[in-house]
């Protein structure tokens, strides 16, 4: 069943709904638990960068497999928005945790986070490569792209962050 | 004479409890991996304990349904009315993939309707070949519904008179077991109003102690109206919950605004991704010692953080695939190895991370909860297990950080 085919050809009004307040309802979910955690916008807005270049990422992913490697789109790459938003929020955790932790230290300056940021967002990328490429030999087509998708735009999400994150965390 | 003094030496039953609580975590942790690995259950006849794919449940079918649009008026939001409804009722029940689309041929509308769900068929079907149009009828006055030379006069539609309620009249149709008139258990359906709702108490004053009707795709089910109106109740034909779900998912989704019948059936190949159980756990364990030895000699982690979030891994993992084989839970293959990944990177940071694993844990599992409420299919199945694989990783991180301790303290390293 081909998602792209059943979107275009006739979604329901009730499945389109359903669809779009679940993506909603997660961003504005974590959205608005990460403002309720730290009560700072310039990590509110690094986190709302995240999540939408995230979104983008995987929009544009799906439609190349689509396109470059006629990879059929089931609806298994329903799950590329969640994935994405597991793994994204796993990266922006740890970086409110490291907030939270220091905020009330002596001393402590926004811009020191960014430091941090830094090294962890490397660990992970090179965490979710590896991860990603070890398993790609063993799963099959359509769940090697749905790995694939969420891990290059988590990737791509998280570091598009920390590069914006220079103009706000100072 | 000289007693002599015994001298107990005190015994140092604490540091002997954490010493046999270690060797019994070491058991357990052994029990786990050896069950959790494929070709295991070989081992031994006196067990089964193979992973029960789910593959093997699959059905996927077409169907064809034509709808009835010569007394409709807007028939294109009908249309979607239908379609919206089919789906609605398909997602709850947790149909995993379904689609559908409606054309016209000869100026006739169908729908087509394709379903591909581990679900039981005869449930599933029982969704979609049923309209499901709910009305509620009073007698026609000159029909004897007591003649015993047409007994089913009660039941035929024709032989009633409608009125102005439907099933869009009620706030909610609750099935719920109550005694029936043999004395004996058996499902009713409750239609709730809005409190304030005054037209259908008049309805029901106007009618105490008579007999009106629910019709149902024309087929109506006599109701006694009790003379103290307070409760409006129809018998439903389930005696399993199972199939007294489906009757409440068949009340509760919506009114379909035109009748629809089921014209063909088609069966369809299964598409699914299917894995290899034995290579994905090869995968796995390259994998994650890939990931550890970069982290060792390349990343310098320190090593305290990798024993700890390599045991929790393991742990979590193989708690996880034990516990769905001893269950012998149906188990897509491609979600778990979505789980397993999603989670080797979960523990990685949480174990790493002290000052993050609560904020992480938070959100994790925030978005999970949200899935499993908002989302359907596929993302359910994934969100409802790794809330509980968060919860249990969580776990593991205690116990493996009590466990390396008590090791370390016994071996005195």
């Amino acid at each position: 069943m081909n998602l792209f085919e059943n979107i275009t050809k006739s979604w329901s009004k009730y499945e389109i709904n359903t669809e779009l307040f679940f993506l909603l309802s997660i961003f504005l979910i974590s959205i608005l638990t990460i403002y309720l955690l730290t009560k700072e916008r310039k990590l509110l807005i690094i986190s709302i960068i995240s999540f939408l270049i995230g979104i983008f990422s995987n929009f544009v992913g799906i439609y190349l497999v689509n396109l470059l490697f006629k990879i059929e789109i089931t609806e298994i790459f329903k799950m590329i928005p969640l994935l994405t938003s597991i793994l994204i929020l796993s990266n922006l955790g740890i970086l409110i945790g490291f907030y939270i932790s220091k905020r009330h230290a002596k001393g402590f300056n926004i811009s020191s986070i960014r430091k941090e940021y830094y090294s962890d967002t490397i660990k992970q990328t090179i965490f979710l490569l590896l991860l990603g490429s070890s398993t790609l030999l063993f799963l099959s087509v359509q769940t090697e792209a749905v790995i694939s998708i969420s891990i290059l735009s988590t990737i791509l999400s998280i570091w598009s962050s920390y590069g914006i994150s220079k103009y706000f965390l100072k | 004479m000289k007693i002599t003094k015994l001298k107990l030496k005190k015994v140092n039953t604490s540091g002997f409890f954490k010493y046999l609580l270690s060797v019994l975590i070491s058991s357990m942790i052994l029990a786990l991996v050896l069950i959790s690995l494929p070709l295991t259950e070989r081992v031994t006849s006196s067990a089964t304990y193979d992973l029960a794919n789910k593959s093997k449940l699959y059905w996927s079918k077409e169907y064809i349904l034509e709808i009835d649009t010569a007394t409709s008026i807007g028939a294109q939001k009908e249309i979607d009315e239908i379609k919206s409804i089919l789906q609605r009722r398909l997602r709850r029940i947790g149909v995993e993939e379904s689609s559908i689309h409606s054309y016209e041929e000869d100026s006739i509308t169908y729908v087509n309707l394709t379903v591909q769900t581990s679900k039981e068929r005869e449930i599933v079907e029982s969704l979609i070949k049923s309209p499901f149009i709910v009305n509620i009828v009073t007698r026609k006055a000159d029909i004897d519904f007591e003649n015993p030379e047409d007994p089913i006069a009660p039941y035929l539609g024709e032989n009633y008179d409608s009125t102005e309620f439907s099933r869009n009249s009620f706030r909610n149709v609750y099935l719920t077991q109550l005694k029936n008139s043999a004395n004996e258990y058996s499902y009713f359906a409750l239609f709730k109003t809005w409190p304030w709702d005054s037209k259908w108490k008049n309805f029901l004053e106007e009618n105490s102690g008579q007999t009106v009707g629910v019709s149902i795709d024309n087929f109506v089910t006599p109701v006694q109206i009790p003379a103290d109106q307070s409760l409006f109740a129809v018998s439903v034909a389930a005696t399993e919950a199972d199939y007294a779900r489906v009757v409440s998912i068949l009340y509760n989704s919506g009114q379909m605004p035109i009748a629809y019948s089921v014209i063909s059936e088609k069966e369809l190949p299964i598409d699914i991704a299917e894995i290899d159980y034995i290579k994905l756990t090869e995968g796995i364990l390259v994998a994650v010692i890939l990931i550890y030895l970069y982290l060792l000699l390349i990343d310098k982690t320190p090593r305290d953080i990798l024993l700890l979030s390599g045991l929790s891994t393991v742990l979590t993992i193989s708690a996880w695939i034990a516990y769905l084989k001893i269950s012998e839970t149906p188990t897509d293959i491609f979600i778990l190895a979505l789980e397993v990944i999603t989670l080797v990177a979960m523990i990685r940071i949480i174990a790493e991370n002290i000052e993050s694993r609560m904020i992480v844990t938070i959100l994790l599992a925030l978005i999970s909860s949200v899935s499993v409420v908002l989302g359907s299919g596929y993302i359910r199945i994934f969100a409802y297990d790794l809330l509980i694989l968060i919860i249990l990783s969580n776990l593991s991180l205690y116990i493996s950080k009590y466990y390396i301790d008590n090791v370390r303290k016994s071996l005195k390293l």
